[in-house]
């Protein structure tokens, strides 16, 4: 018992309970520290219970709060019997009943975290759980009293938030700001200046909501990042492709997009045949204008802008032409300008005919007319290979034919001159070996050398990759060892808390050694017993042998003299009766066990009696506030009258 | 029937013209500048309700005040079409006017010409028929579902605002992360042949 004492005391301690140092059981508790450590447990196992730290003076205060914790703790879950008379007048088995059923309920929650590894998950679901609990504990303010949604706040200035109420929707709207007031070498038109002087209205008056001006500013700074972000991009692409300056590069894109646009906007022309209104021609025709306006004056130099412009403004006259003469015929009548049209329509469109079915023609011609100088350029190639043979053959048998006269000489000398080069030729082959067979060996010489080294950078090489992978894993390893050492710190931090489990140990320890000491005493006595029971049978064997022995010899002698008849009946008699004696023993012993079990019931009983004896106190204090009661009701009832 | 009323149409255009012009003459100098680089301040039409007629309700009565604007947008798109020059704008200007405010005007419009420009660009790329005109997100945890005591998820709440033929409507899709990148990809793609077409 004592030892649960302790760690109840120790507990109730850690529970910040104030117990003094000589308190060492549950007997020394007084009623006021019992309701304290109550309270403190109870406050522990839910924080919002509110329950009193003190007994007051009162006795009816005194039996409010002894009901009150009698209640609270059976809302816990307990199942014992417990009332007020539990606290005020205190029997230490209940007391220690409610306590150790109180601290199993207090919840640990350090030891529950510290077992779960400190994954990202964890701690992320940990850092919402902070702030929702301190969000929950923190008051509701009325949407009127605060200013905004989002305050800071505490010791270390935190966000945080209530309501949506002020909370604005990303709405941006175009803004104006003056351009180009920086650079100093470059004139301001003056209108503008004077627009930007007087006119212009501040950034925060463009919006029509004035919380829509950050993220109009946002808005319009990201607009211009982009685009200055892709315009780098796309010159820097351009930049390793071809180099050209970044205007060259502006203008040759302008370029193409016109022209891609001109070629769709031709070929949209086409296809309708001109058959469009004439409303939407004239549109086109002024845009086409408008296009090339804008463009022409720009451009300087390059003079392949110039030829495409000269192309186009041709091309476009020509549209420009074939639109104005659909235009022109707008003021007649609907009627007659509808003939007009389909009559110019047929006309043009007959032409247009006429000039295609020539083209083909002039096509086809050209096409076989080129084939020809084909043909005819290749034969002339092989002509020319044929003359330059013929010529080569020729000289040969020219200079043969001015040898043939005088024959016997000459073949003399062509025989000298024969044996001339050959020998020269052998002079060569043995100089070139002469040569040769250093050089190889020099060659193959590099060439080992060349191996070996080849073979010892793979090795270094080899080397290498082998320390980088270890550097790799070294620094894997120093990184979860460094993870492993914060997470050992961060328990160690928590561990701290709880120093009293070595001598939890070291209790159940001594507690275990001093079971296992008394079951060696248990077996000690049990081998002693049964060692009795040995002998006890033992000699009752004898007992029983001895006796027939006897009895028979007796027996024997019995019929031949009567003294020893006598003395046999004498024998049965004495065995009778030390039979009955053993029995009377064994009966004895019986009713010892019997006295026992009774003697421990008197003690249960002599308990249950302390208890009633409490509970006839407490029928005092009944009586007493019953006294009370009647005692104010009768001023009640004076008052009253 | 309705080639016949062309004219008429025209007529009264003209005549609506001209009375917005003289409306014009009526007011003071600097305040037509004023209510003209204010209109080309917010040429676009969303922002036209950002023009307050109190600025200018000494000078003009309220219908004025919409003719006025109406005629001031009508000659800066013609403007635009024809390229700026002076002789250009002053017949747009049409006879009413004195010389003085054609002359005003046309240094008002030359000196904003960038900005005109720009207007008239952003129409031109609007001119498809489904435009994105505005985007919102916001990212959910899912902690947990009714079957599953732990998910966490993370979810992408898209909120896009499509301008159909003047009509704006909402489309809202909700994203796992997976989903999310796969979308960024396609965009990604779209964009990336945009920018082949163009250069």
């Amino acid at each position: 018992m004592e030892e649960v004492d302790q760690i109840i005391i120790h507990s109730l301690r850690t529970l910040h309970c104030e117990i003094d140092d000589d308190v060492k059981s549950l007997k020394q508790f007084s009623a006021d520290l019992i309701v304290l450590a109550a309270a403190k447990c109870l406050k522990a196992i839910n924080n919002d219970l509110d329950v009193p730290n003190k007994l007051p003076a009162g006795m009816s205060a005194r039996y409010r709060i002894g009901t009150a914790l009698a209640h609270h703790i059976k809302e816990v879950g307990y199942s014992g019997e417990i009332g007020y008379q539990t606290f005020l007048y205190s029997n230490e088995n209940d007391i220690r009943k409610i306590f150790m059923f109180l601290i199993e309920k207090v919840p640990k929650e350090s030891t529950e975290t510290r077992d779960e590894p400190l994954s990202a998950s964890v701690v992320l679901q940990r850092a919402i759980a902070v702030k929702l609990a301190s969000q929950l504990k923190s008051p509701w303010i009325p949407p009127y009293i605060r200013r905004a949604s989002a305050i800071w706040k505490g010791s270390s200035p935190e966000l945080y938030h209530q309501g949506v109420s002020d909370a604005v929707g990303f709405h941006a709207y175009p803004l104006q700001w003056p351009v180009g007031t920086t650079n100093l070498s470059k004139k301001i038109h003056k209108e503008l200046r004077n627009y930007y002087q007087s006119l212009l209205p501040m950034v925060i008056q463009q919006t029509r909501r004035p919380e829509d001006v950050p993220a109009s500013l946002l808005e319009a700074h990201a607009a211009d990042l982009t685009a200055q972000q892709e315009w780098e991009n796309e010159l820097s692409k351009a930049a390793l492709t071809s180099r050209v300056s970044e205007q060259e590069y502006h203008h040759k894109k302008q370029e193409k997009i016109r022209k891609r646009v001109l070629d769709h906007i031709r070929q949209g022309i086409e296809h309708s045949n001109i058959q469009a209104e004439t409303q939407g021609s004239q549109d086109l025709k002024q845009m086409l204008n408008s296009i090339y306006a804008v463009d022409v004056p720009k451009v300087k130099g390059s003079r392949f802008i110039h030829n495409e412009k000269l192309q186009f403004t041709k091309e476009e006259e020509k549209i420009a032409q074939i639109t104005e003469a659909t235009v022109s015929g707008s003021a007649d009548t609907e009627e007659e300008q509808r003939v007009k049209r389909e009559g110019e329509i047929q006309v043009l469109q007959d032409e247009i005919n006429d000039y295609l079915t020539k083209i083909d023609e002039i096509d086809t011609e050209m096409k076989k007319l080129v084939g020809s100088i084909q043909q005819m350029q290749e034969e002339t190639e092989v002509n020319k290979r044929e003359n330059l043979e013929k010529e080569e053959k020729y000289i040969v048998k020219k200079r043969t034919l001015d040898l043939l006269p005088d024959a016997d000489n000459n073949i003399v000398k062509l025989q000298s001159v024969v044996d001339n080069s050959a020998q020269r030729l052998v002079s060569l082959a043995t100089q070139w070996e002469d040569h040769r067979a250093p050089l190889i060996k020099e060659y193959r010489e590099l060439k080992e050398f060349n191996t070996l080294r080849e073979s010892e950078a793979e090795k270094k090489l080899e080397e290498m990759k082998t320390f980088r992978e270890k550097m790799k894993e070294i620094a894997a390893e120093t990184r979860a060892k460094e993870e492993l050492h914060k997470q050992l710190v961060t328990k160690y931090e928590n561990m701290t808390k709880d120093v009293n489990r070595s001598a939890y140990t070291r209790r159940i320890m001594e507690i275990v050694s001093n079971i296992k000491k008394q079951n060696n005493e248990i077996e000690k006595v049990l081998t002693d017993t049964k060692a009795l029971q040995k002998e006890i049978n033992s000699l009752t064997g004898k007992l029983d042998r001895t006796f027939t022995v006897t009895d028979e010899l007796v027996f024997k002698d019995a019929k031949k003299d009567e003294s020893v008849r006598k003395s046999y009946k004498h024998l049965a008699a004495l065995h009778e009766n030390c039979e009955a004696l053993i029995t009377t023993i064994h009966d004895t012993g019986v009713i010892m066990r019997e006295i026992r079990v009774l003697e421990d019931q008197i003690e249960n009983e002599m308990k249950k009696t302390a208890c009633v004896l409490q509970k006839t106190k407490s029928a005092e204090d009944f009586d007493y506030f019953m006294n009370n009661g009647k005692y104010f009701k009768r001023i009640m009832y004076h008052h009253h009258h | 029937m309705a080639d016949i009323e062309q004219p008429q149409r025209d007529s009264t255009e003209k005549k609506n013209k001209i009375t917005a012009w003289k409306c014009v003459a009526k007011a003071k100098l600097p305040v037509v500048k004023s209510v003209l680089h204010d209109i080309i301040g917010h040429l676009n039409k969303n922002s036209r309700p950002c023009m307050r007629y109190e600025d200018y309700k000494e000078s003009w009565s309220l219908q004025s005040y919409w003719q006025v604007l109406d005629v001031f947008e009508n000659l800066l798109q013609e403007v635009c079409k024809d390229s700026f020059t002076k002789d250009q704008v002053f017949s747009c200007l049409g006879d009413v006017l004195p010389d003085t405010y054609k002359e005003e005007i046309y240094h008002v419009i030359d000196s904003r010409r960038e900005d005109i420009r720009k207007h008239a660009l952003a129409k031109t790329t609007a001119v498809s028929q489904r435009k994105l005109v505005n985007f919102d997100w916001k990212v959910n945890l899912v902690m947990s579902s009714d079957k599953l005591g732990l998910v966490q998820e993370p979810l992408c709440n898209l909120d896009f605002e499509i301008n159909n033929n003047d009509q704006k409507t909402k489309t809202s899709i909700e994203l796992t992360s997976e989903d999310l990148k796969t979308l960024i990809k396609s965009l990604e793609a779209a964009n990336k042949t945009v920018m082949q077409y163009t250069s």
